[in-house]
């Protein structure tokens, strides 16, 4: 799945711009804007076939893109990352952007 | 005669649902950037992984003018793991770096591995190329 985010950080080692996202691989980012484009596995996001067919899409070169998630789709990706990342300290956080 | 065997009580890691988790990113003629995460991946709760190998290379393509630290780092165990980092000035046309990341590494539950990519020079174009070779495992 791709989909844009927010970015974090300021662009400096030890604090480089990134996603929230527990793993995630960049297609692009917009330093000025503070977004990203991120592609996110699917056994990260958690979101079953029947959940993304109720979401807008876009096809892409990259693959679907989804640019409108729907806030029940980002509350079932937290609580996947609550359950599939216990224990993890870092900040895990899905913001559209 | 003595006959002995090893106490094995359960698969060895590579037969316990092993996925693959590798993670790569391939830039061409990128300019000047702040420092960005290009990937990163993190172990699920019950998982453990293994970094099998880690590649990073490094080229440059256009001079810049002036040139500025150019930064591509790999880490693996995030925190408390080892790095493999490509840090440089080189200005040639053609320049290259690579580095192969230590190998063999098991990192369990919230552990994992990012790429880091940064120019601070003004104009000028690189390559950046890095990968993650992961095997995921039941922990």
């Amino acid at each position: 799945m791709n989909i844009k985010v927010k970015l974090v950080g300021s662009g400096v080692e030890g604090d480089p711009y990134r996603a929230q996202i527990p793993t995630y691989v960049l297609r692009h980012a917009n330093h000025t804007e503070g977004w990203a484009i991120v592609h996110i596995p699917e056994d990260v996001h958690g979101l079953s076939p029947t959940d993304l067919e109720k979401e807008e899409v876009q096809e892409t070169s990259d693959g679907p893109f989804y640019p409108n998630l729907s806030q029940g789709a980002i509350d079932t990706i937290h609580k996947h990352w609550k359950e599939k990342y216990a224990g993890s300290t870092a900040t895990h956080k899905l913001e559209k952007a | 005669m003595r006959i002995t065997s090893v106490a094995q009580a359960r698969a060895a890691y590579h037969d316990r649902n092993t996925s693959d988790a590798t993670v790569w990113t391939q830039q061409v003629a990128i300019g000047p950037h702040g420092v960005v995460s290009r990937y990163t991946y993190t172990v699920p709760a019950g998982r453990k992984a293994l970094v099998a190998s880690a590649y990073a290379r490094w080229r440059r393509v256009t001079v810049a003018a002036p040139v500025g630290k150019i930064t591509l780092f790999l880490n693996q165990g995030v925190g408390s793991g080892m790095n493999a980092d490509i840090h440089n000035l080189l200005n040639t046309v053609d320049a290259i770096e690579s580095i192969s990341g230590p190998g063999g590494l098991f990192m369990g539950p919230a552990s994992g591995v990012v790429c880091n990519t940064g120019d601070l020079g003004t104009g000028g174009t690189c390559d950046y190329s890095a990968t993650h070779f992961i095997t995921e495992f039941d922990a």
